[in-house]
């Protein structure tokens, strides 16, 4: 296993579900020795749900959590009880990262604020992840993945043209946050090895979602024009949709810009007497004459299975690729030999796939461990990290501080 | 809080020649420029990044100088013209790199190794030189030489066959599988491409040489979409439009627009019963507990629409708040932008540019220090800074640039 570019790094996660656990997950990945705070009284909510094996409600059960906690440790304290909090604060002493994502005011009460953690770790960096900032007069809202889109623009985005919006559904507003927050951390640490100071980084999740849409807030400012749902259309190009395929339910997204690229699939199509027609031959007659394109070229895509004219299309010099379900991914050769997944035992649900970061390099992010069962690590982290002693150990236990 | 204001600049010192267009690379090397990096950006002479041909533009008048899209994707940059495929221009890139630690392309795979300026070459000439490629599918597996626009690599993803879902699908049953809004998929391979990239920069002290980064942004799609792969690989269960689970709720029409209903838990169930009053109709026992609202869910949604029909989208948020249940207005951008919310985190900045006008860009999701974030310089024109760079930098002379500008080099 390559020694990971933050393997120095130490980090106390308390970051939960989505959003929360991610950035810890890829800096574990990346190295760094992520313990992982949680209890059996208060468990991360993405342990809980329907069991696979068995009827029993069981922590160890969930194959997501599995995912974006693994290479993580696990300890679990209470932090009701001040000696949990105690063993925190001890740890944070000895570490470089705390990740949160608790609601507004909870670590306040614990004292386990920022501020707080600075007078036992001046260099901290601190990553606070939000639905929306904690300033402000949403800063208390509930938020799903969905109330995130739908707050950030993005659910208004979503639709045909003249129809309602119909939103996503789609954990973006976490991923994105996620990813944001990685890079905002990694930027403070890279800061911190500069110049020795930390910082206390705070994402909103719909901030990040706001970020990735730039150009729409611009558009609405310099035309007046309200945003409306626009389905697959680009403006500058045509064909460009999703063309029903042979099977049912299987798509193929075809991209067609340049004139080369139109000469591409009137060929890889066999040129068959519609793609001659006059209006067609320009990219001004394509884009002024697209919905009668659609008809054309949806009529030859019923004829044929995706994967195939998608090859064919691909061999002409054309975008074109199949609208992919799980399924598909799963078997493709291609994210095979990119190694989209791993397969890792886990002791409770065996064989798993665990999921790769998405980039390759020299010193990459690797799976390094399965997810750990729930306090798992307490002897490795209190014993030898911590130092503590058997007695105490086991006193903790009894207290049920460990837990 | 550390309120020192050289937080925010973690990168300055940090050169990058950027040789990327649209979307996807240069939201990379945007969060680096908005950290304090010198980002030098590479455009073809004449025609420029297709981002600045692509829009939206003020007033819809097409004008490569103020495409949105460019000049909200290409703030804090310096801009240079150079056309690599002549030889001149590969000795300009040439020492363009070994001035540079970092150089982010997203040509197609070969395409500048068939120049002698791939990872390679560039790296017999400068070891310690970090390379980022992004490409559609990656530089190995059988699809590398694909082409892909955002169209087919948010399709590859696994979202876009999932969209729209649910109750919302049934309202256009049988249409095609739908993106979501803008351009957020190639965004989102900007925010990893940027991870990446800092820990080669945190790997490469430990290294002593650079590496080459090879970031498919089909691999970084299907990490938005893990939990429909999770349940596919792990529980046998391939959703699709029609079948994702939670089938009520979601967007519903109101007096004045849209809002969301996500009702996951029993608990939601009844905080939502109390807050509509306890109507009759959600005793029906086939709504007592999840799977018999999913089943029926097109009643609930139609139910949920007759109660919203008179309340405005930001009455049912407050109320929602109150009772606990995770209800959401659904917001234009436009709203969003004069959201009193955003106002509060001094999230948009107001600009002053030279070829817009006042306008309000929306800023980065972060704050590494207190100060907020500002932007201090907008996109530059083509060419903007090739005075700059090729003179002041590489220190050719006035003649020569000229030369370099004739013949259509720079």
């Amino acid at each position: 296993m390559v020694r990971g570019p933050v393997a120095d790094y130490r980090v106390v996660d308390m970051g939960w579900v989505l959003a929360g656990a991610l950035p810890g997950m890829v800096l574990a990945d990346l190295g760094a020795e992520v313990v992982k705070v949680e209890t059996q009284k208060v468990l991360d909510n993405m342990r809980q749900g329907r069991p696979i094996v068995g009827e029993k409600r069981d922590p160890e059960q969930n194959p997501m959590f599995h995912n974006v906690n693994r290479s993580k440790k696990s300890i679990s304290v209470d932090l009701s009880q001040p000696q949990g909090r105690e063993l925190i604060i001890e740890l944070v002493r000895i570490s470089d990262v705390v990740i949160e994502n608790y609601s507004a005011g909870v670590l306040e009460r614990l004292g386990l604020d920022y501020e707080r953690l600075l007078r036992v770790r001046p260099d901290l960096v601190m990553l606070s992840i939000a639905a929306v900032d904690r300033r402000g007069p949403l800063r208390d809202l509930r938020a799903y993945a969905e109330t995130i889109t739908s707050l950030s623009g993005l659910d208004a985005m979503a639709g045909y043209p003249g129809v309602r919006p119909l939103g996503v559904r789609l954990a973006y507003g976490d991923v994105s946050a996620a990813m944001h927050a990685v890079t905002a951390l990694l930027a403070a640490l890279h800061w911190r090895r500069e110049t020795g100071q930390g910082a206390h980084i705070h994402v909103s999740m719909v901030g990040s979602t706001l970020a990735t849409l730039g150009q729409a807030f611009m558009e609405h400012q310099m035309t007046g024009r309200a945003i409306q749902p626009r389905a697959n259309y680009d403006p500058a190009a045509a064909p460009y949709n999703n063309y029903p395929c042979r099977e049912d339910d299987t798509w193929l997204a075809i991209a067609v810009r340049s004139d080369d690229e139109w000469r591409g699939m009137c060929a890889a199509m066999g040129n068959p007497p519609w793609t001659q027609k006059p209006e067609f031959r320009t990219l001004y007659g394509r884009l002024t004459h697209r919905n009668e394109l659609d008809v054309h070229v949806a009529a030859w895509t019923r004829e044929q299975d995706a994967g195939d004219a998608a090859a064919t299309l691909q061999q002409h010099g054309v975008a074109a690729f199949p609208v992919m379900k799980a399924e598909d991914r799963f078997f493709d050769p291609h994210f095979q030999e990119r190694g989209l997944y791993k397969e890792i035992e886990h002791p409770v649900l065996g064989v798993e796939p665990i999921f790769n970061l998405p980039w390759k390099m020299e010193t990459p992010p690797q799976i390094r461990r399965r997810a750990p069962l729930l306090g798992e690590d307490n002897h490795y982290v209190f014993s030898q990290v911590l130092g503590l002693t058997p007695a105490q150990l086991q006193r903790l236990e009894q207290d049920k501080v460990l837990h | 809080m550390i309120s020192s204001a050289a937080v925010g600049a973690p990168f300055a010192g940090l050169r990058i020649v950027d040789f990327s267009s649209m979307v996807s690379g240069p939201f990379c090397t945007k969060l680096f420029a908005d950290l304090g990096a010198e980002v030098i950006k590479v455009e073809q002479p004449r025609h420029g990044d297709e981002a600045r041909r692509r829009g939206p533009f003020p007033n819809d008048c097409p004008d490569p100088s103020r495409s949105l899209l460019f000049e909200y994707l290409n703030t804090h940059k310096l801009g240079i013209t150079l056309n690599v495929e002549v030889d001149e221009g590969q000795v300009l890139f040439r020492e363009l790199v070994q001035i540079a630690d970092v150089c982010v392309e997203d040509k197609p795979p070969g395409y500048l190794e068939s120049f002698g300026l791939g990872y390679q070459s560039l790296r017999r000439l400068i070891p310690q030189l970090i390379v980022l490629s992004i490409t559609p599918f990656g530089q190995t597996g059988p699809y590398r030489n694909y082409k892909a626009y955002n169209l087919n690599t948010t399709h590859v993803g696994g979202e876009g066959w999932l969209t729209p879902s649910g109750l919302a699908q049934r309202l256009s049953p049988a249409r095609e599988p739908l993106k979501a809004g803008g351009y957020i998929g190639d965004y989102y391979c900007g925010v990893t491409a940027a991870t990446a990239l800092i820990t080669a920069l945190l790997g490469s002290n430990s290294l002593g040489e650079g590496q080459h980064i090879d970031l498919s942004k089909q691999d970084a799609h299907m990490t938005l979409s893990r939990r429909a792969l999770g349940l596919y690989a792990n529980r046998g269960i391939l959703e699709t439009r029609e079948t994702r689970d939670n089938l009520y709720g979601g967007v519903i029409p109101c007096k004045d627009g849209y809002f969301v209903a996500i009702i996951l838990q029993q608990h939601q169930w009844e905080a939502l019963a109390a807050m509509m009053g306890h109507p009759s109709w959600m005793d029906d026992p086939r709504f007592v507990d999840q799977a018999g609202r999913n089943l029926f869910g097109g009643e609930i949604n139609l139910r949920l629409t007759q109660w919203a029909a008179t309340k405005s989208k930001a009455e049912i948020y407050k109320e929602a708040l109150q009772a606990g249940v995770p209800l959401g207005p659904v917001l234009s951008p436009t709203e969003v932008l004069e959201s009193e919310q955003e106002r509060a985190r001094g999230y948009f900045a107001d600009v002053w540019h030279p070829r817009l006008g006042r306008v309000r860009y929306p800023t980065a999701p972060y704050r590494l220090s207190a100060t907020p974030v500002r932007i201090r310089q907008v996109a530059p024109t083509l060419g903007q800074h090739n005075t700059a760079v090729y003179c002041d930098l590489l220190g050719r002379s006035r003649k020569e640039l000229y030369t370099l500008w004739q013949a259509g080099v720079i």
